[in-house]
């Protein structure tokens, strides 16, 4: 019951973490910062904003030091390229399927509401800590830099800490 | 020598956006490859279930920072071609605490649950809706919050220089860690997982040994000089370089730099050679901030320039610095006599306080020197250096 994937099976963990290694070592030669998600994501909150309340996101204090046209910027590019990649990547190895992943003794409903408030958390921790697994965890430690080590660190305690509450939702 | 988009400054430019955009797909690639599609692996690392997410990011990890470690040793890049993201320690460990609470409530974080989404999983959709709306709850939360937002705030700062091991002992020390945690999370597969997964350990040995023969070959290579340079044949005779002491054309004057600077007419470079609080309290306006150990490989851009005047507070230090600087084959560096405590004596101690006679000329000299490096009505009397205690 546990392994339900579709399509091709998955790369080598090891192999993926290599590739990933030197997609993110060519970021810092090329671009010379690392990768990022949640810059991005914020950028598109901080443009949604803009559409429906201009006046008070321009004077804002976070969002309003992006000026006028927050989506001009390299990390919105970055996630633009992980749909990409990702969807080629999940479509050449047939691994595309809509579906809500839950165990199968969990309603669709309480996972959806745990994946938004989930969301509204981590969305929020990002601007706080300015980074997620990748513009802080992945980035920062290969930088070795002691902000990322830390972020690492205090991810797995947070999520450790908390796992025991949210098992269920895998129960099949 | 490689320049980056950072450090050419053009972040913002069209070419910058296409480079992220194949950048990011090359990501989102790897990340589906992994498996990272799928909420239910991700969340796996928390039950022991499937350590994917671990293997994954300690292989990256170590692969990027060896990656650079060779990169630094052989010079093909500047560190400081790279941005560095900032430590602030406080928002990092509440943020991180924080986020991992998100991870395992929800099973995504943001790069993957654009991978999600991409795949089908409308959990993961209703994932990131909930990040765009968490992100706008910060910046309306944001009054309230910032003073956690800059708690703990030190600048740039990497683990090993905090902890006192030279970068090169710390990777290895780091790549030693991974190859534990990937053979632990093995043993914990076994252990805890259902099923056998298809790719389990496949290759691990030769990945383990393959990146712990890298660090080691860092170590090694951040250990034959500081920052990778090893001495060479530059065809300098020791004989020449003390020629050049017994000639005194190993350093230079006080006044005679205060006369060059103002000059304005020759490339001159002054590289301050004191600590970095030092060089924040005061330093000679237009001076650089250079690391005594990092000094050969730092001032490489300055060779063609006419002058490196070293400073110190005295000038034991850049005497030293001088006759390696000499031994790779700088022939333009020259040590400040007295150091900045003869600057401030010579050159911006005011008139009134010198015991010597001066002349009308003099005088005049003096007091356009300190209007020029002190700004006019600053330092008044000041005679000695701030924080000039220690060499």
């Amino acid at each position: 019951m546990y392994n339900e994937q579709q399509g091709n099976p998955y790369l080598n963990p090891y192999l993926a973490g290599f590739l990933l290694g030197l997609t993110l070592l060519a970021s810092f030669l090329i671009l010379g910062t690392g990768l990022g998600a949640s810059g991005g994501l914020a950028r598109i909150s901080a443009w949604c904003g803009l559409c429906i309340n201009p006046e008070s996101i321009l004077n804002s204090e976070y969002f309003g030091a992006w000026g006028a046209q927050p989506l001009k910027y390299y990390l919105v590019f970055m996630l633009a390229g992980i749909l990409l990649g990702g969807f080629v990547s999940a479509f050449v190895n047939r691994r595309i399927q809509i579906q809500t992943e839950r165990g199968a003794s969990c309603p669709a409903g309480k996972r959806l509401a745990l994946a938004l408030i989930g969301g509204i958390i981590a969305g929020f921790a990002t601007r706080l800590a300015r980074g997620c697994t990748s513009g802080m965890a992945l980035t920062g430690t290969a930088l070795l830099t002691t902000g990322g080590v830390a972020f690492l660190l205090a991810t797995f305690a947070g999520g450790y800490l908390t796992a025991y509450m949210f098992r269920r939702q895998w129960h099949d | 020598m490689i320049e980056t988009i950072f450090s050419s400054n053009s972040l913002s430019s069209a070419n910058a956006f296409l480079i992220s955009l194949v950048i990011g797909a090359a990501f989102g690639w790897c990340l589906e490859q992994a498996g990272f599609g799928s909420s239910r692996r991700l969340a796996g690392i928390f039950y022991f279930r499937d350590m994917a997410v671990l293997k994954v990011m300690f292989s990256a990890v170590v692969t990027a920072m060896l990656g650079l470690g060779f990169a630094f040793a052989f010079g093909v890049i500047r560190p400081d071609a790279i941005y560095v993201p900032e430590t602030i320690l406080g928002a990092q460990i509440l943020g991180g605490f924080i986020f991992g609470i998100g991870f395992v409530m929800s099973g995504w974080c943001p790069g993957t649950a654009v991978v999600g989404a991409v795949s089908g999983k409308f959990d993961a959709l209703v994932f990131l809706f909930g990040a765009i709306l968490g992100s706008y709850a910060f910046n309306e939360a944001y009054p309230l919050i910032e003073p956690y937002y800059n708690w703990g705030n030190m600048g740039v700062s990497h683990i090993y220089k905090e902890t006192g091991i030279e970068f090169g002992d710390f990777a290895l020390l780091v790549t030693v860690i991974a190859v534990f945690a990937f053979w632990t999370s093995e043993l914990i597969e076994e252990r805890f997982s259902f099923i056998r997964l298809a790719e389990r350990s496949s290759g691990l040995w030769a990945f383990s040994v393959f990146i712990l023969v890298g660090a080691v070959m860092v170590m090694a290579l951040n250990r034959s000089g500081s920052t990778g340079y090893k001495v060479v044949e530059t065809g300098v005779y020791a004989s020449e370089v003390l020629n050049h002491v017994e000639l005194a054309e190993d350093h230079i004057e006080p006044e005679e730099v205060a006369r060059a600077l103002l000059a304005g007419q020759k490339r001159i470079v002054i590289a301050d050679l004191r600590s970095r609080e030092e060089y924040d309290e005061w330093h000679i306006p237009g001076s650089i901030h250079l690391p005594i150990n990092s000094a050969v490989k730092m001032l490489d851009r300055y060779r063609e320039h006419d002058l490196i005047v070293l400073v110190s507070n005295g000038s034991v230090h850049p005497g030293q610095a001088w006759v390696v600087l000499q031994i790779f084959g700088y022939r333009n560096v020259k040590v400040m006599a007295d150091g900045l405590r003869g600057f401030f004596d010579r050159v911006l101690k005011p008139a009134s306080l010198r015991i010597e006679p001066l002349s009308e000329a003099q005088a005049n000299e003096i007091n356009h020197w300190r209007t020029m490096f002190l700004g006019s009505g600053m330092a008044v009397g000041s005679a000695s250096p701030p924080g000039a205690a220690a060499e």
